[in-house]
Formats: C-alpha cells, structure tokens, sequence
C-alpha cells in the first residue's frame, strides 16, 4: 500500500539527513552561504591572549568579527589582521561595541604569550583565541571554518584555513562575511550595517 | 613625540622610495651573468615573529633555463619557496618541490598572491628600512647574493610594469 503523504517526507528527511551525513563526514564546508543564520552559542572553553578562560559568552550583547588563522602565516593573516585594526580605526566611535576575535588553527603552536605579542602589533582591540585542538576544532567547524593541517618538508607543518571574516550579530548568529582581498569600501559598508543600531 | 615624528618621517621617504621606484621601473637589486634580480623585497613581520614573506623578480637573460635550487640567509634558519593558492575561501601554502624553473627570457615574478619566499626561523628580527642578504643557488648560474630591502607594511609590494593594473 503506497502512502504518499507519509513516504514523501520521510524520503525528504531521510535524503536531508543523508546530505547531513556527508557534511559532517568531510568536515567544515568550504563556502559559506551569506545568507545562512547560525545558531547563536555554540558552547566552547578556550584561552584568551592573557591565559584567560574565554567561552562563547564573549560573542553575545554586541557585533564581533571573527578571523581564523595563525602567527606563522606569512601573508593573508597579517593583512588581514592589519586591515581589521584599520576598519576599527576608521568606523571610530560607530564601531565602538564592535569586538574582533582572531582564533588560532594552530594552537598547538600559538600559545596565549606568542598571540599576546602577535595581536598587540595590530591593535589592541583583538582578542586571540588559543587552547584546546578539539575545543578550537569544533568552534572552527560550528563556524563553518575549513582547517587542514598539512605537512612540508622536515617534519613542519602549515595550515590551510577559509580566509574570510566572520560577521556575528550582537545576538550571536552569523550576519555575513568579508572575503578576502574585499575592498575596503565593501568592507566598511558591510561593518557599518553590521553596528548599525 | 620625537619618535612619532621620525618614524612617520621614516614611513615617508619608504613610501616615496616606493612611489619612485613604480615611476623608474625595477629596481635592480643584483646582477651577475645572465641572471639579474629585481624588485627585492621582504615584508617586515610584527616583532616577535618567526617567519616572513619575500618577493622578487627574477629574469634569465641565457638561452637556457635555470633553476633556483636552494636559498640561504644568515638572517634565518631557512628559506623555502611557497605557493600561496586561494581555492574558494580557502587559503592553501604549498612549498615548490625541485627548485624552481626559470625559463630564458621570461621573468618570474614572486609577489602577493601566488609564489613568494617563505623565510623561516628568522634568527633577528627585520626592522623595515634595513637590509638583510640572501643567497639565491642556480643550477647553471651558480649563487647571487642579493640584498632584500626589509618595508613596512604601509608600503605596497614593487610589481614589475608589465603587470601593473592588473
């Protein structure tokens, strides 16, 4: 006996839940959809710059930027983090709430003192985020942040990492991103929404 | 306050250095045989870190290629050729396996984006407006050693003409 009304949504759910099955299994999805609402809060226990616990309590009751990366990466994060400290100078006090977090994918290397030394030569408004791999890992992939830690040559490593910035709304879910290489004129008018009132 | 004014000062004649050198085409940072290098640069790292970025033009003025084999400087532990690629959103470093090519008569230009020097280990730290030696080892040419001109970040990476307004 063929049911339509009950065969068809099952169907659905089982295909949706086939699609969700695989995201999961290839970890982070590399694009981010502008348009997608994240759930607020997803919970993590970290390490701020000073040695400080941090949790995702940090990214509630104000708009934040949020960049992966990491210190020995030679060219996207230091511009990209040298272009954040610009827009937070040039938003002034509009962008006064406004709170960057850059969140190490390699903490294994990047401990709180390193990013304490590394942050403080852009601005002193980023907050580094460090600690536990499994801790970061997770709050990289409920970003839908791809992180790939790949081997070079004796025994060192790099990371491949998405290099857009994260646009989270004072209620913590995603509003956007800034690609890189975005103008900064593109990426004003994107930040200047994002604090509007 | 001195300090201030000389080092926005400092900035300003890298930043007109930088502007003249656009305005005069490449700077030659070294010669010898048939290998010239330009546009030598090295963008100064925040303080404390470990690695840097170089960039450079190098021409192969032979009818043969050449092929960068190896780069040293006493100012780091190590110096490898990386490839940066954007794969969507992604950003990806690959070191360049087995040297890297020089075809006659094509320069090869490292600049931001794609191929650059990726110093690691630094043993110093660069402070922009200085100077730091490097050793580039050709197959066929044999060593150059070419001075890197360390600039700060407000300074654009020299481009040779050919690729400007891109």
């Amino acid at each position: 006996m063929f049911r339509p009304r009950i065969v068809v949504p099952i169907l659905t759910l089982v295909l949706l839940l086939c699609v969700a099955a695989v995201i999961v299994w290839r970890g982070a999805p590399v694009s981010v959809p502008v348009a997608a609402v994240e759930k607020p809060g997803t919970a993590f226990a970290l390490l701020d710059q000073d040695g400080a616990r941090i949790t995702e309590a940090a990214l509630e009751g104000h708009p934040s930027l949020l960049f992966f990366g990491f210190t020995q990466c030679p060219e996207v994060c230091p511009s990209t983090l040298y272009e954040i400290s610009g827009w937070l100078d040039a938003l002034g006090d509009d962008g006064k709430s406004l709170r960057a977090f850059f969140v190490s994918v390699d903490p294994e290397r990047d401990t709180p003192d390193l990013l304490k030394d590394y942050v403080s030569s852009f601005s002193d408004r980023i907050t580094a985020i460090t600690g536990d791999p499994d801790e970061i890992a997770k709050l990289a992939a409920a970003w839908h942040i791809f992180v790939k830690k790949v081997p070079t040559d004796g025994g060192d490593y790099t990371v491949d990492h998405t290099a857009s910035i994260i646009l989270v709304g004072a209620d913590g879910r995603m509003e956007g991103t800034i690609g890189y290489g975005e103008s900064d004129e593109a990426a004003l008018a994107k930040l200047r929404r994002l604090v509007a009132p | 306050m001195i300090v201030n004014i000389r080092t926005s000062f400092h900035r300003a004649i890298l930043a007109a250095v930088a502007a003249f050198s656009v305005l005069l085409g490449p700077v030659i940072a070294a010669e010898t045989g048939d290998i010239v290098v330009e546009n030598a640069v090295i963008r100064a790292p925040v303080p404390t870190a470990s690695v840097a970025a170089g960039y450079l033009t190098i021409i192969n003025r032979a009818d043969q290629d050449d092929r960068v084999m190896s780069i040293d400087t006493p100012s780091a532990e190590r110096v490898e050729i990386h490839e940066m690629v954007m794969d969507g959103d992604v950003m990806k470093m690959r070191p360049v396996a087995g040297g890297l090519a020089i075809a006659a008569g094509e320069p090869l230009e490292l600049k931001p984006g794609g191929l650059h020097l990726m110093i690691m280990g630094l043993t110093a730290p660069l402070v922009a407006g200085e100077t730091v030696m490097v050793r580039l080892t050709f197959e066929t040419s044999g060593a150059i050693d070419v001075p890197f001109a360390i600039i700060d970040r407000t300074t654009a990476i020299p481009v040779r003409n050919e690729t400007m307004g891109n």
